[in-house]
């Protein structure tokens, strides 16, 4: 990860002709390569964790790019997400396509999705579009449950394993299905992270931030509010819907009334609240937060101290790292040097030059 | 955007054209029923084949995955302490699955479909399990998969949806839980039998488990040729009772769990109906915090069971009873609830279906394939009622007691003999 990449709060300097940056792209790709390498060694329940890591970093990424980057705060992400899931749990079942091929077509939908629940942002801000968001993450499940002829009703969907057996190309066998799903999810987080730099870093990308501090500058320096949200939530929508159709994927079985409720939504947010809004390794962050802290939890004692330990996590994450602990990384290195600043000033030896 | 507009084709493009075909259907065979009427898994199929085979040491490793935390911990908390119960007692006062001991490990999954899947993976991988438990619709179906292909035995899940009675698709799989389709069978019988020109007023709650009720009531009822004069949804329990009213239906049943268990009833008796039958359903039959509770509103309700009921008067002279009592009271539950009489029942089944495999060799192969054909009868089960599982309808449960629930005397009585579903 590039230190540039994790001071997303402020537009970046472009120093072209330097080798420098190029060099520690490289090293950061050997890095993360060598990471996944390591994760996939690691035991099957394990790997397990990892690829439900990897696959609600997604999910968050994409609400980061509406409530981190565009400061609108969606409550509607578990829609999105349930979009996703189903509409690959379904061609899967119904239309008998092989999982991989569902993905593209529950993106679009997602990318509709999300244009459908960002349609209101373009005339509405702060708690007021989060509660508009709440209604669509509130009435998904009831929607599944309407049409159960398509969803399954309330009884939900279930994917067989031997429709998810990894393709023949992949090398993987039926009984290596957690490690190809491992390898896919993390293929799609880092292919999502791409997505989400190239969009954050271009000309778009400084008018959704614009739009977020000083919407009236934006708008009279040309910025279209109504467009760039709702393209925002579009995108937005694409991304959490891919990580919908990894998740049905994945687990297999799909429930109106425990896959996508507004709690997966509060999850979602927790997460990102967690990792760092606004950054990039915040909602990888937020992953692993939402996956392991049920699991370690879980393994310390059994019973209600999940829901307690997640709580003052998350209570201690807003009063001593209000930007999330990707946000306190980020500055650390800036609080780190003003610190040797201050000690360089206040050093009488270093003053008399040693 | 240049670079935007270019990499997501570029991404999607690749993974449409690399797996453009359709799913290959052609299905494993999951095992077969022999001549004798004896099953037989198929462990070929098995991610680990020789790991099912392999004769179980002296530790029998149990995995259950189940709400510890969560909205419906505060049941399932119940039912645990029978399971644990039963555990106890097997370990202290049997030991006689050739004298190996159990070690019986719950984990909390608050009722989410993915914890359960992560704790059923870490049974399987990590712990090494010999069988496994898991409670919910939908944990369920995110783990019998795994837990099939695996080849480990989840024995009396704590379901009643039909599709994993299935031998050949979860073969590796039981349910503990009556299919609604059978208890609404049972029901209807009751209804012909008690009120045979009954108006039936449907009421059920807006919910997986309700809806399921509402669709095995209906089917049943239109196969008993019963009328159904009104279906009312429960919006809220005043509501449902007005629509009952309004309809003039003279049965009423109430295909709602949780609290409308209790909130129908009382809606019923403050609109002023007074209904020839009013017919709860299985899973409501705590008898304390809904009939007691209800008072007059509940009295003379009627529902279907298949275990013993708290406050019998034979049940001090039960030395079954007495044991189990002295069980529960040791991890802290309490013997008269309903829900723990379900979690001891449970997993009584579990331990017979061990001791009938270990004849041949306790493997799982062994366990899995004498589950499948288990005849027995559970101390707690009411006389008549066995556990009775074929490999062909795998019910488990085939008949039930209707029950009548006097107020007077705060105890369920018998209503007619019990009622066996029809082949």
């Amino acid at each position: 990860m590039p230190a540039s990449s994790m001071t997303d709060g402020a537009p970046r300097t472009r120093i072209p002709g330097v080798p420098s940056g190029q060099r520690r792209h490289v090293a950061v790709m050997v890095l993360v390569i060598a990471l996944l390498l390591l994760g996939s060694q690691a035991p099957v329940y394990r790997v397990s964790q990892l690829t439900a890591v990897f696959i609600f970093a997604l999910a968050i990424m994409g609400l980061n790019l509406v409530a981190g980057y565009g400061g609108m705060l969606s409550l509607g992400h578990s829609a999105i997400l349930g979009v996703g899931g189903y509409t690959t749990a379904i061609l899967i079942n119904d239309a008998r396509l092989t999982p991989l091929s569902t993905i593209p077509v529950a993106v679009v939908l997602g990318v509709l999705a999300g244009a459908l629940i960002g349609l209101p942002a373009s005339r509405v801000k702060g708690i007021y579009l989060a509660l508009v968001t709440l209604a669509f993450a509130v009435s998904f499940p009831e929607f599944l449950k309407r049409f159960d002829g398509l969803t399954g009703g309330a009884g939900g969907l279930i994917v067989r394993s031997r429709d998810l057996v990894p393709p023949p190309w992949s090398g993987f066998t039926r009984a290596e299905r957690g490690e190809w799903m491992y390898w896919l999810a993390a293929a799609a987080l880092l292919l999502g992270f791409a997505l989400v730099r190239s969009l954050t870093s271009s000309r778009r990308g400084l008018a959704i931030r614009a739009l977020r501090d000083h919407e009236v500058a934006a708008v009279a320096c040309g910025v279209s509010a109504a467009r760039d949200r709702v393209t925002l939530f579009a995108i937005s929508g694409g991304i959490t819907a891919g990580a919908g159709a990894l998740y049905a994927m994945y687990l297999g079985a799909l429930s109106p009334e425990s896959s996508f409720t507004v709690f997966t939504s509060i999850q979602l947010i927790t997460g990102l609240i967690i990792g760092g809004v606004a950054t990039s390794l915040g909602p990888v962050i937020g992953g692993f937060a939402v996956v392991f802290i049920p699991a370690v939890t879980t393994e310390l004692t059994n019973g209600q101290a999940y829901g307690l330990v997640f709580g003052v996590i998350l209570a201690a994450v807003v009063f001593l790292m209000p930007s999330g602990i990707a946000g306190w990384l980020n500055g650390l290195p800036k609080a780190l040097s003003v610190h040797r600043h201050r000690g360089t000033k206040h050093d009488p030896e270093r003053h008399d030059g040693g | 955007m240049k670079k935007l507009r270019l990499l997501v084709p570029a991404a999607l493009v690749p993974l449409v054209l690399a797996s453009a075909c359709g799913i290959d259907d052609s299905g494993d065979v999951a095992g077969s029923v022999n001549a004798d009427g004896s099953f037989t898994v198929d462990t070929a199929n098995c991610l680990d084949p020789a790991a099912a085979t392999k004769e179980i040491g002296d530790t029998i490793k149990f995995g259950w995955s189940v709400a510890l935390s969560g909205p419906v911990a505060a049941t399932q908390v119940r039912v645990n302490n029978g399971l644990q119960a039963r555990i106890d007692h097997y370990n202290e006062a049997e030991s006689d699955i050739g004298g190996r001991a159990i070690d019986f490990t719950m984990k909390d999954d608050a009722y989410d479909p993915q914890k359960a899947k992560q704790n059923v993976t870490e049974f399987i991988e990590r712990d090494n399990v010999d069988v496994l438990g898991a409670a919910g619709t939908g944990q369920l179906a995110a783990v019998a998969d795994d837990q099939n292909d695996s080849c480990v035995p989840l024995l009396a899940g704590q379901v009643a949806a039909p599709q994993f009675r299935d031998a050949q698709t979860y073969p590796w799989t039981t349910t503990y839980l009556p299919s609604n389709t059978l208890e609404m069978e049972l029901i209807t019988q009751l209804v012909t039998s008690e009120a045979p020109d009954a108006k039936v007023g449907l009421v059920y709650a807006q919910s997986e488990s309700g809806e399921s009720y509402r669709t095995a009531f209906k089917e049943a009822a239109e196969k008993a040729g019963i009328e159904i004069v009104v279906e009312a949804p429960v919006t809220t329990p005043e509501e449902a009772a007005s629509q009952v009213r309004e309809a003039g239906a003279d049965v009423v049943f109430n295909g709602s769990v949780g609290p409308d268990c209790l909130g129908v009833p009382e809606a019923i008796a403050r609109a002023g109906i007074e209904p020839e039958m009013l017919i709860q359903v299985s899973a409501c039959a705590d008898a304390k915090s809904i009939y007691q509770a209800g008072g007059a509103a509940t009295d003379g309700a009627v529902l279907m069971s298949w275990a013993k009921q708290p406050g019998s008067a034979d049940l001090e002279s039960d030395e079954a009873w007495q044991e189990y009592a002295a069980a529960v009271t040791a991890v802290g539950g309490d013997p008269n609830d309903n829900y723990t009489i379900m979690g001891w029942t449970m997993m009584d089944i579990v331990i017979d279906s061990l001791r009938t495999a270990d004849k041949d060799g306790l493997t799982r192969e062994n366990i899995i394939n004498a589950a499948r054909t288990q005849t027995f009868h559970p101390e707690l089960f009411l006389d008549g009622i066995d556990w009775s599982m074929e490999p062909e309808t795998s019910l488990g449960i085939a008949e039930m007691q209707p029950l009548r629930w006097n107020a007077a005397e705060g105890r369920f009585d018998p209503l007619g003999d019990v009622l066996t579903v029809s082949k």
